[in-house]
């Protein structure tokens, strides 16, 4: 076994649209594919103001096989009896969206009504509008005793702005961190080689490299398959063929083997053993090559 | 003293790769090399070889003597060489925070 190349994903995430275009029982047999291929972990995302019969029947289908789930979900969307329903389903982890500190008002009132079961946490989707309020997030979550802060990765495959911020700009905003103790409570998950050195500059990331098509797929609200959701190169839809079948097909492996190859103008770079080239599909989508550095890194 | 692996710790066996180490095994081969499992937490990753997924596995409020008397009876293996070689793989989880050691 080859923990850069591994047989099957451990973690997918999936984001969950309208359901109009979806196929009949499609997320539901989605759920069960997941279980049968052995995927570890499954995070679902879904921007709406109620949970959608797609995710309950995703969360059931799931309840009882040997798959960590987590939920990301609107603040509207988390009232007392859907935080019941989620309680029963052993759901791990729901995380409330928030794009601002404004939207943070509402997660103690979120919190208490969890009562800890499941766990609660904060997703914050770090934008350029918004990456001076991280700091603000972070102490928010302390001083709430927040268990939870996901920082989630863009989703590139819908066409949004790529988020990257320059050396300086990373060097003030890991000032800014650096005053907030962290405490060994508070789990914070960050996906950005960048945004992990500016919250943790003397802690090497953790994930060893972009783990785009190896540990991690996403799947799109359409049922596209991607290595990441950062990364725009579809690698299968799951209305066409078997979970199983994409992520055994050669088009996948190649691109895992392509995703490896650390840039060539990285190799020299003194950083490199530690950003192991960054964030590859930032790279993609802002310079059109997988062969190109990250530009964050500038 | 009993082991137990952390609930958080996300893992599962490889069923090819176990196929393929238990292939070797019968013909004799070294298999010390081929993972057959995969532990996953907080980023960290980690492959385990034929053994230490059955170490891994019996971690489940066990004593390390419990194990081993169990892992005697499957493995062709000097009892002190495999208590010795045990002891370090589980140092080496507990470090990672992948078992914890319960002294009560």
């Amino acid at each position: 076994m080859n923990l850069t190349e591994l047989a099957s994903p451990i973690r997918i995430y999936w984001d969950i649209g309208p359901a109009r275009d979806a196929p009949v029982n499609g997320h539901q047999r989605t759920a069960e594919e997941i279980a049968l291929n052995k995927i570890l972990s499954l995070q679902l995302t879904e921007n709406a103001p109620r949970l959608s019969e797609a995710v309950i029947s995703i969360i059931d289908s799931l309840a009882v096989k040997p798959v960590a789930l987590s939920l990301v979900a609107s603040r509207s969307a988390l009232d007392a009896s859907t935080l019941e329903h989620l309680r029963l389903r052993s759901v791990k982890v729901v995380f409330m969206q928030a794009s601002s500190l404004k939207d943070l008002e509402a997660v103690p009132a979120v919190v208490r009504k969890s009562a800890g079961r499941p766990a609660m946490g904060v997703s914050f989707s770090v934008a350029r509008e918004n990456v001076s309020d991280l700091p603000g997030v972070l102490a928010f979550c302390v001083n709430h005793r927040i268990e939870h802060l996901l920082l989630p990765m863009q989703r590139l495959t819908t066409g949004s702005g790529c988020f990257s911020f320059s050396r300086e700009e990373r060097t003030e905003l890991t000032k800014r961190l650096s005053r907030i103790e962290k405490p060994s409570g508070l789990k914070i998950t960050i996906h950005d080689p960048f945004l992990w050195r500016a919250c943790y500059p003397t802690v090497e990331f953790p994930n060893g490299g972009c783990q785009a098509a190896n540990t991690m797929l996403y799947i799109s609200p359409g049922f596209d398959v991607y290595p990441c959701p950062l990364l725009p190169i579809k690698i299968g839809n799951l209305r066409e063929k078997a979970l199983k079948d994409i992520i055994r097909s050669e088009q996948k492996m190649r691109l895992r083997r392509d995703i490896l190859k650390r840039p060539a103008a990285c190799v020299s770079c003194g950083e490199t053993n530690e950003c192991k080239g960054g964030c590859r599909g930032r790279a993609f989508v802002m310079t059109g090559s997988l062969e190109q550095p990250d530009p964050a890194c500038k | 003293m009993k082991i137990f692996r952390n609930p958080d710790v996300l893992w599962r066996e490889e069923d090819d790769s176990k196929t393929e180490a238990y292939a070797g095994l019968s013909k004799g081969e070294n298999v010390e090399d081929v993972g057959t499992s995969v532990l996953f937490s907080d980023g960290v990753m980690m492959s385990l070889n034929l053994l230490g997924t059955e170490i891994w596995k019996h971690c489940d409020g066990r004593t390390l003597d419990e194990i081993l008397a169990e892992l005697m009876s499957r493995f062709d293996v000097e009892p002190s060489v495999l208590r010795e070689d045990m002891l370090a793989f589980l140092n080496e989880l507990e470090e990672k925070g992948f078992v914890r050691y319960d002294n009560s």
